[in-house]
C-alpha cells in the first residue's frame, strides 16, 4: 500500500472522528446542566423536558455532589464554566458561588408558591428537592421494638459497632448529617459515637449495603436509598427518629456567565413544574412545592415536617461558615 | 538534496514532536519554578507516606509476579510443555486488558464479607480492600509484563551453554537455577524495572481498590489534588508527580546500566537453534502450574466480569438472579454513546497520527526527534495531563487535549517498531528510486511506505487498543461531554451503578479480545 492510498483509505474514518469530537465539545446552542441526580432519574427529567420544550438542547454532566463541585470550581479557576444550570445536594457549595458572585439572580414566577425558608434571600438560588436523612436497620439481626427510635439512641453502648453513616469526603449529603447533628446535639454525641465505634464510608448506596450485609446493621441514610432497597425485598425498616429526620435542602441555580440565560430561566422553571417535581417524588425525593405528596411507602412531607430539624437562610449560613472545620474535625475524630 | 517541500515537512514535524513531547513539560517546570513554596509538598507527611505506600505495592506485587512469571516464561519458550501456543496466547492475554478492570472483576470476587469468594469458602475475612488486595490484583494485571521480556530472551538465548550444562550431568531443575536463571539475572533486573515504572505510574487499581481500603498512592493523591482546585490544584499535583518522574528516571537508569553490562556475554552472535528442554516427569506439574495459572489470572477474573454484567444481585451466581436490565441501563445512558463514540474516535485518530508520524520520523532518520518522540512513553500519564491542561487547556477543548495526549504517550510505540522494518530496507533502494527520477516524496510514497506496511498493522493495532481503554490520563483530562469508555466505566464503579460498569467492561473485553486477536495473527511473534 502506498502512502497516499493508506490516507486515502482512512480519510473518511478520519473525517468521521474529527466530526464526532468536533460536534459533540462545540454545541453552541445546547444548555449544560451539571446535577448529582441518579442517572435514572435524569434520563426521566430528560424525556419530560424533550417533551415539553423540544425546541431546546440539552446536554447533562451527572455526577456526585462533590464531583460536580470540583468539576465546576476547576473550570471557573481555569476560565469559564461549561454549566449553565447547577443541580446538587450541597446547599453549603450554593452559598459559597453566591457569595463568591458566580451565581445569577433570577427570581422565577414559579417560587412564589415555596416557603421563604427554602429560597435564598437574593434569589441566587432555591431549594427545589429535599432528600432526607433517617435511621434504617437490617430487621432479621434488630427486632423493631428494640430498635433505635432517635439519634441519640444510637450512642447507646449496646450498638457498640453496628452502626454506620456515609463519609463526608465522599458523600455531600453526609457533611448536611454531619453539620445538623452537631448543631443540635453538639459534637458531644459524635464523641459517643465515636466510643460506639461509628463506621463512617462511602455514599449512601454503600451504607445500604453494609446495613443488608449486616456489617454494620443500623445506618445514617438516605430515606430515597432506603426506599429503593425495601421495594427490591431487603430486609430494611426505616426509622423516622422522634427528635427529628435531618432534611437536605438541595438547591438549583443558575450560573453567571451562562450564555443561553433565557433558554436556562425556562428550564429552571421547569424543575419548579408540578411535572418535574413528580418525578422527583417518584425519586423517593420530596418536593418543598407538593408537601401533601409522598414519595411510595413513605410518610408524606408535612407529616414529617412537624419533627424535622430547623432550615432557613441563616442557618445554611451559619453551617457554611463552619464547614472546613466540621469536616476537618470529624475526619480527625472518626476517620482517623 | 532536500527539495522545499522535504525541508517543510521536516520543520513541521519537528515542530509537532517538540510541541507535545518535551515543550509542556519544560513550560510547567518553568511556571513552578518561581513558587518555591509549592516544592514544600514534596516532603509533606502525606505525601511521603503515600509514596512510601507506592514503592511497597511495586516491589511486593513484583515479587509475586517474578515468582510466578519467570518459571511461566521458561516453560512456554524453552520446554516441550503440549499446548504452547494456546498457552502462550492466553498468558499474555491480560497485557492489553486494562489493569482496571482486573480491580473491578477482583472487587466483585472479593469483597468483605459478601463477595463471591467470601461465601464460596464459608468465611468472612477474605477482603480485597487491603494491601494484600492491592499487590494482588497490580499483579494480576501487569505480570504479562515480566513474561513478554523474559521469554523473549529466554528464547533468544544461547543453549549450548544449558547443552554443556547437561552433558556434564546436571538435571533441568539444577539447570535452570544454575545457568539459565544467572544468565538472565540482567534481563531480570530490565523487566522488573519496566514493571515497577508501570505499577508506580498505574491509577486504575489504586483509585478503585486503594481508595475504599483508606490506602492512597501517589497517582491517586495527585488525582485528589488535581481534582479540586483548578489550576493551583494542577500546579500540586504536578509537584507532588516530581516523585514518579525522579523514581522513572533512577530506574530507568538502574536498567540500562545492568542490561547493558552483561548483555553481551549472554546472547551469542552464532545463529542458535535453541533446543527443547525435554520436561519427562516434571511435564504434569508444570501444565497443572501454567493451567492454574491461566484459570486464576484470566477465567475467574474475566469470568466474574462476565456473570456479574448479567446479575441483578452482585456476586451472586444463581439463575432467579439473572437480568439484563444492566445492559438496559446502559444503553438508556446519554453517555454510552458519547463514550464509546468518544473513545473510537480518539483511538482512531490517536493510532493513525501516530502511524503517520512514526512513520515519517524513521523514514526521515530524525535521530534526535526519533529520541524525543519516545520520551513522553516513559513519563507517567499523570504528568502528562497535567502538564497539558495547564499548557494547552485554556485553548484547546478536553477531547481533542486528550487526543494530544494519547498520541504523545503512543508515539514511541510506533516509532519503535516501525524503526527495525525501516532499518531492514538497504540505501540502495532508495537510491534507486532517486536515479529512476522519483522525488524524496515519492520515494517515501511508493516506496517505503509500501515495505513497511506489513509492520503498520500491527503497529496501528498496539497504539489502537491502550488508546481505546485508557484511563489514567483521561480521567484527569475528561470534561461534561468528552467521557470515554474508561471514564465512564470508573464512573460507573465509583459512584453511580458498579454492575453496569461491570456491562460495559465486558463489552470493552470483548472488542480487546478480537484485537489482540488480530495483534497475534498481523505481527506473527507474540507481541
Amino acid at each position: 500500500m502506498t502512502l497516499t492510498r493508506f490516507i486515502v483509505v482512512f480519510l473518511p474514518f478520519i473525517s468521521a472522528a474529527i466530526l464526532f469530537l468536533g460536534t459533540r465539545s462545540k454545541q453552541e446552542d445546547a444548555v449544560w446542566i451539571y446535577a448529582s441526580i441518579y442517572k435514572e432519574v435524569i434520563a426521566e427529567l430528560d424525556a419530560a423536558l424533550k417533551q415539553t420544550h423540544p425546541n431546546i438542547l440539552i446536554n447533562w454532566y451527572q455526577s456526585g455532589s462533590e464531583n460536580v463541585a470540583a468539576r465546576v470550581n476547576a473550570e471557573l479557576a481555569t476560565g469559564a464554566t461549561k454549566a449553565d444550570l447547577i443541580m446538587t445536594s450541597d446547599p453549603f457549595w450554593f452559598q459559597e458561588l453566591k457569595d463568591q458572585g458566580f451565581l445569577m439572580a433570577y427570581d422565577s414566577p414559579k417560587a412564589s408558591s415555596l416557603p421563604a425558608h427554602y429560597r435564598d434571600p437574593g434569589s441566587y438560588f432555591l431549594i427545589n428537592r429535599i432528600p432526607v436523612g433517617v435511621i434504617a436497620f437490617e430487621t432479621s439481626s434488630i427486632s423493631p421494638s428494640e430498635a433505635p427510635s432517635n439519634w441519640e439512641d444510637l450512642a447507646n453502648p449496646r450498638w457498640k459497632g453496628k452502626v454506620c453513616m456515609p463519609s463526608p469526603l465522599e458523600s455531600g449529603t453526609a457533611l448536611t448529617f454531619i453539620s445538623q447533628l452537631v448543631r443540635k446535639k453538639g459534637w458531644a454525641f459524635f464523641e459517643a459515637l465515636k466510643e460506639n465505634q461509628l463506621l463512617s464510608a462511602g455514599g449512601n448506596s454503600a451504607v445500604i449495603q453494609k446495613i443488608e450485609t449486616k456489617e454494620r446493621p443500623i445506618g445514617i441514610v438516605l430515606l430515597e436509598n432506603a426506599l429503593q432497597a425495601k421495594k427490591r425485598g431487603a430486609p430494611i425498616q426505616i426509622v423516622y427518629p422522634k427528635d427529628g429526620a435531618i432534611l437536605v435542602p438541595s438547591p438549583i441555580a443558575i450560573m453567571k456567565n451562562s450564555t443561553h440565560s433565557e433558554k436556562a430561566k425556562t428550564i429552571y422553571d421547569f424543575f419548579l413544574s408540578e411535572t418535574a417535581q413528580k418525578i422527583f417524588l417518584k425519586a423517593n425525593v420530596y418536593s418543598p412545592f407538593l408537601p401533601e405528596l409522598a414519595p411510595e411507602n413513605a410518610k408524606t412531607f408535612q407529616e414529617i415536617q412537624t419533627t424535622v430539624f430547623d432550615w432557613d437562610a441563616t442557618i445554611l449560613k451559619e453551617l457554611e461558615s463552619k464547614k472546613s472545620l466540621t469536616k476537618q474535625r470529624f475526619t480527625e475524630m472518626i476517620l482517623k | 538534496m532536500q527539495t522545499l517541500s522535504q525541508k517543510l515537512i521536516k520543520a513541521l514535524i519537528g515542530l509537532l514532536v517538540f510541541g507535545v513531547c518535551l515543550f509542556p513539560f519544560i513550560k510547567m517546570l518553568g511556571r513552578l519554578a518561581p513558587q518555591p513554596h509549592l516544592f514544600g509538598l514534596v516532603f509533606e507527611k502525606q505525601v511521603l507516606e503515600s509514596l512510601l505506600l507506592s514503592l511497597k505495592v511495586a516491589f511486593l506485587s513484583l515479587v509475586l509476579a517474578l515468582v510466578l512469571g519467570t518459571p511461566a516464561s521458561y516453560l512456554i519458550t524453552r520446554t516441550n510443555i503440549p499446548g504452547k501456543s494456546f498457552l502462550r496466547f492466553w498468558i499474555l492475554f491480560p497485557f492489553f486488558i486494562p489493569s482496571y478492570l482486573f480491580a473491578i472483576a477482583w472487587v466483585v470476587l472479593a469483597l468483605p464479607q459478601v463477595g463471591v469468594l467470601n461465601r464460596l469458602v464459608g468465611t468472612d475475612w477474605i477482603s480485597i480492600y487491603s494491601l494484600g488486595g492491592l499487590v494482588w490484583v497490580t499483579c494480576n494485571a501487569f505480570f504479562p509484563l515480566i513474561i513478554t521480556s523474559l521469554s523473549k530472551a529466554f528464547s533468544q538465548m544461547d543453549p549450548s551453554l544449558e547443552e554443556s550444562a547437561r552433558i556434564s550431568g546436571a538435571g533441568p531443575l539444577k539447570v535452570f537455577f544454575k545457568v539459565t536463571l544467572p544468565c538472565h539475572i540482567p534481563t531480570l533486573i530490565g523487566a522488573s524495572t519496566i514493571f515497577i515504572l508501570v505499577v508506580l505510574s498505574s491509577f486504575g487499581i489504586p483509585a478503585i481498590i486503594g481508595n475504599p481500603a483508606k490506602l492512597y498512592v501517589l497517582t491517586t493523591q495527585i488525582y485528589t489534588f488535581a481534582k479540586m482546585g483548578g489550576v493551583g490544584g494542577a500546579d500540586k499535583g504536578f509537584v507532588i508527580s516530581l516523585w514518579l518522574i525522579g523514581f522513572a528516571g533512577l530506574f530507568t537508569g538502574l536498567g540500562r546500566f545492568f542490561t547493558r553490562r552483561t548483555q553481551v556475554s549472554l546472547i551469542g552472535g552464532k545463529a542458535s537453534r535453541s533446543s527443547e528442554v525435554h520436561l519427562g516427569a516434571w511435564k504434569v506439574p508444570a501444565q497443572l502450574f501454567l493451567y492454574l495459572l491461566l484459570v486464576i489470572f484470566i477465567a475467574i477474573p474475566m469470568g466474574a466480569l462476565f456473570l456479574n454484567s448479567f446479575l441483578q444481585v452482585p456476586g451472586d451466581f444463581k439463575l432467579s438472579n439473572l437480568t439484563l436490565s444492566n445492559y438496559r441501563y446502559l444503553i438508556s445512558l446519554q453517555e454510552t454513546m458519547t463514550a464509546i463514540g468518544n473513545s473510537l474516535s480518539l483511538a482512531l485518530l490517536g493510532s493513525f497520527i501516530c502511524c503517520l508520524l512514526g512513520f515519517f520520523l524513521v523514514a526521515f532518520e530524525f535521530r534526535f526527534i526519533e529520541k524525543l518522540a519516545s520520551l513522553p512513553f516513559s513519563i507517567p500519564g499523570t504528568i502528562i495531563a497535567l502538564s497539558f491542561i495547564v499548557v494547552f487547556g485554556k485553548w484547546v477543548e478536553p477531547v481533542f487535549l486528550m487526543l494530544l495526549a494519547y498520541t504523545a504517550k503512543d508515539l514511541a510505540i510506533a516509532v519503535q517498531n516501525l524503526g527495525p522494518s525501516m532499518g531492514m530496507i538497504d540505501k540502495t533502494i532508495r537510491e534507486a528510486g532517486r536515479i529512476s527520477g522519483a522525488g524524496p516524496l515519492k520515494v517515501l510514497d511508493k516506496i517505503l511506505f509500501p515495505l513497511v506496511t506489513p509492520a503498520m498493522g500491527g503497529v496501528f493495532l498496539l497504539c489502537f487498543l491502550p488508546m481505546l481503554s485508557e484511563l489514567t490520563m483521561s480521567v484527569l483530562l475528561y470534561g461534561p461531554g468528552s467521557e470515554t469508555v474508561g471514564t465512564l466505566i470508573f464512573q460507573l464503579q465509583d459512584y453511580a451503578n458498579p454492575l453496569a460498569a461491570c456491562a460495559l467492561a465486558t463489552l470493552l473485553v470483548l472488542v480487546l479480545g478480537l484485537g489482540i486477536f488480530l495483534i497475534q495473527r498481523l505481527t506473527k511473534e507474540n507481541l
